[in-house]
Formats: structure tokens, C-alpha cells, sequence
């Protein structure tokens, strides 16, 4: 019982933490981007692939029900923003995320690296096939995959790449933090 | 901006609207949404939008507040129209050079955009009208069937409470910390994207540090108030359906009913 409750408050959390991530935007010109990838990977590191999983999928809901937690605001026609496969995406990202991060034998920052870059791959996935299917809807037929690849993956993955490297340097810092009760370490 | 986030886009209200259960409004805007979808002939864009516009006015919020949806999507309704009218083949109404706006085109993006339009405002008239609180306590008692499948309804509508109720807190917090640094001469604003990025370090971890602190002492305050689950919990503000759910239920029935019924008979 105490570890559900215990992983109850930290589910809650991190989706509120993920809402500060929407938030806090890095001001680099060109393409501007926000650390709600960078604490997607973090809960499925922390919280392990279910409960972070758990997390974004609050995230999702918060949003839905009208809080604006996303980076354009919030309600249940966000589901028509074109942005709204990635949020779908964290979902997965955060789940395969940690559990690659379990799988890891050794837990080096390169290590968690690689494991948030796969996380990565299933948000943009899932982000490109949202933004294709809604750019369909919305243009017909002058919408092409290679579109929404071009910009949907490649105009805004190198800041998330950035964040994710930031992420996996700033974990290994969080676990070498004598006397810091780690939920993935100590459940 | 921050104590306004946990209302969401919600308007205070007493109307029809306000006063219904979230359960009969979860149920039927997402009923109204696929009608929406559904929609072909004039006769149906007519029927649907005046419908949406009765809900509006019975709402009584105010339509700049719904419009306010909107917005996000203006830049690629803009862009679709555009596209449709100049790409879509059919009846030639003017050229431009070699781009030719069609008939056809002209009527497809003014469908659309009613459509959208449509969606939008249904679908914000429920987060407009309804507390987040209450929303909660709608989404628990409509997954409460799902239980014996595995859907912990009432854990997710907990965690939705504590969520909300910790977003403001921790974003005031990031404040806070990213203050303390740029007292210390951290510095956010300047040098390249590495060195940019690099100096949200010292912010990150004093807030995961506290936001581990603080469920820790969630957990231990609410199992020191003997907290175990939803079973046999009791509310101060409890949700009812109520006669008005009901003939506002009928209401929406009878009107999908008119509005697609026609199909089958003609």
C-alpha cells in the first residue's frame, strides 16, 4: 500500500512537471523549443516504463479536460492541433524510454542517452503521423509525408536531441546525489 | 497567469449548461462531435450549426471566449482555405496568372471551416462550462464500470486533483529557483544553444529534488490520514443526474434522431 500511494504522488508529479517543461522555453532563435520532451524521458527514467508512461498519459488527460498544460493552451480540440500526436507520443516515449533504461546493464550517461533517443523515436513517429493525418484532413491531397516529415522531424528534432543529452547527463547528476531517495532506485 | 491555470478555460455560470451533469456532458459532446463528422448536405451544415449556435447563446458564455479555440488553428484554416480554393479541380471562377480558384474548391474550404468551426465550439461549450474538479469526478464515475478490466478510476481521478493541484506550486517554483540562480549570477539569456541549455542545470535539479520531497511528504500525510482508495469514500459535492440530464439528454437525442433519421427515409 505504501508504494502505491508513494508512486501515486510521484505519477502526479511528474505530470506537473511536465507542465513546468511546457513552460519553460529556451529562447534560441530559429526554432524555440520547450523541456516537455527533456521531462517525458525523466519520468520514464524515475518513475520506470509504466508509472512514467502513467504520468504523460495525465499529462494528456489534464490537458484534454481544458487545463492549459500544453505549449499552445489545453481543451479537447487540441485533438485537431497539429502538435497533438506528440503528446500521444509521450505516452510511448516515456514508456520505451524506461524500459530500455531498465535493460541497461550499465547506466552510463551514453547508455541513457541512446535509451531517451528511443523514446524519441516513438514521439516523433507518432507526432509525424498525427500532423500527416490532420494536414490531410484539413489540405486534401497537397499534403505529402515528406512534408510532415520535413516539418514535423527534421526542422525541430535537433533541439530535442540537445534536451535529451541535457536529460541524460542531468540523471546520472541526480543518481551521484548522496542522500537523494530515487524512486527507480529505491522501488 | 498562474493562479488562473487550475480553472482551465473555465467561465463561471448558472445556465442550463453550467448546472449539468459532467457525466451527460462528457457523453453527449462526444456524441455531437461525431455527428459533426458526419455532416454532408447544406441541409445538415444548417441544421448542426444552428444547433450549435443554441447550445451557445443557452451557455451564455461569451463567443469571444470560444473563439478563443480557435486561434491556434487560424494560420492553417487560412492556409487550407487557400489551398483548396486555388487547387481543388472544377469550375473555373477567375485566374490569377497560372493558379486558377474553382467553384468547387470555394465550397469545399467554406465546408471545412464550418466544420472546424463546428468542432471547436462544441467541444470547448463542455471545458467552458465545467470546473475541472467536476470533470474529475465526471471522468471517475464514467470509468468506474472499466474497473474489472483494470482501470483504476479512482486513482486517476486522484492523481488528477493532486496534479492540478500541484501545477501552479511547482511552476512558481521553477520561478523561484531560476530566480535564486540569476541572483547568483547564473545567466539564461546569453551565449550559444550548448551553453544556453547547460545553465538550466542548476535549475533542474533543485526542482526535482523538491518535487521528490514533496511526494514524499504527500504520501506520508495522506497515509497518516489513513488514506486507502476510493472504497466507501464519501464527497461533500457529489454529481446527480438529475431530471434535467435527462431531458437534456432527450433533447440531443431527438435532434440526432431529426437530423440523421431524414437520411433513411428519403
Amino acid at each position: 500500500m505504501k508504494n502505491t500511494i508513494k508512486s501515486m504522488a510521484l505519477i502526479s508529479l511528474f505530470a506537473a512537471l511536465t507542465t513546468v517543461g511546457a513552460y519553460l522555453k529556451v529562447p534560441v532563435p530559429v526554432v524555440p523549443f520547450t523541456f516537455q520532451v527533456f521531462f517525458v524521458s525523466i519520468s520514464g527514467i524515475l518513475l520506470g516504463p509504466k508509472n512514467g508512461a502513467f504520468a504523460q498519459l495525465l499529462y494528456a488527460i489534464l490537458g484534454l479536460i481544458g487545463i492549459p498544460v500544453f505549449t499552445q493552451g489545453g481543451g479537447i480540440s487540441y485533438i485537431f492541433n497539429p502538435t497533438f500526436g506528440y503528446i500521444i507520443g509521450f505516452i510511448g516515449g516515456a514508456y520505451l524510454t524506461g524500459f530500455l533504461f531498465q535493460k541497461l546493464k550499465k547506466k552510463t550517461i551514453g547508455g541513457i542517452f541512446l535509451a531517451i533517443l528511443g523514446g524519441l523515436a516513438v514521439i516523433y513517429s507518432l507526432g509525424v503521423v498525427h500532423l500527416y493525418v490532420i494536414q490531410k484532413f484539413y489540405l486534401a491531397n497537397s499534403f505529402t509525408l515528406w512534408n510532415a516529415i520535413y516539418y514535423g522531424f527534421i526542422l525541430c528534432i535537433g533541439g530535442d536531441i540537445l534536451s535529451s543529452y541535457l536529460a541524460a547527463v542531468l540523471c546520472k547528476k541526480l543518481f551521484s546525489i548522496q542522500g537523494l531517495k530515487l524512486p527507480a532506485i529505491t522501488d | 497567469m498562474i493562479n488562473n491555470i487550475t480553472l482551465g478555460q473555465y467561465v463561471p455560470g448558472n445556465s442550463v449548461l453550467h448546472r449539468l451533469d459532467p457525466r451527460t456532458k462528457i457523453i453527449w459532446t462526444a456524441a455531437l462531435m461525431v455527428a459533426i463528422f458526419m455532416v454532408d448536405s447544406w441541409n445538415e451544415y444548417v441544421m448542426m450549426g444552428s444547433f450549435t449556435l443554441i447550445l451557445l447563446l443557452i451557455s451564455g458564455v461569451p463567443v469571444k471566449q470560444t473563439l478563443r479555440g480557435i486561434k491556434p488553428l487560424v494560420f492553417i484554416l487560412l492556409l487550407t482555405a487557400l489551398l483548396n480554393i486555388f487547387f481543388v479541380e472544377g469550375t473555373v471562377i477567375f485566374r490569377i496568372g497560372p493558379v486558377k480558384a474553382t467553384y468547387e474548391g470555394l465550397i469545399s474550404a467554406v465546408k471545412l471551416f464550418l466544420r472546424l468551426v463546428m468542432l471547436v465550439t462544441t467541444a470547448s461549450l463542455m471545458t467552458l462550462t465545467t470546473t475541472p474538479m467536476s470533470m474529475t469526478d465526471g471522468i471517475e464515475k464514467l470509468l468506474k464500470p472499466f474497473g474489472r478490466i483494470g482501470v483504476p478510476s479512482h486513482e486517476i481521478a486522484m492523481m488528477m486533483s493532486i496534479a492540478l493541484r500541484f501545477i501552479p506550486t511547482l511552476l512558481e517554483e521553477a520561478q523561484r529557483i531560476m530566480k535564486a540562480q540569476s541572483s547568483r549570477g547564473a545567466d539564461f539569456d546569453t551565449g550559444n544553444i550548448f551553453q544556453r541549455l547547460k545553465s538550466f542545470i542548476p535549475v533542474l535539479i533543485p526542482l526535482f529534488v523538491s518535487a521528490f520531497k514533496r511526494a514524499d511528504e504527500l504520501a506520508e500525510a495522506m497515509e497518516s490520514r489513513c488514506y486507502r482508495g476510493g472504497e466507501g469514500r464519501t464527497r461533500l459535492k457529489t454529481i446527480n443526474f438529475t431530471r434535467l440530464d435527462l431531458m437534456a439528454s432527450l433533447f440531443v437525442i431527438v435532434f440526432l434522431m431529426l437530423m440523421f433519421g431524414y437520411r433513411f427515409i428519403f
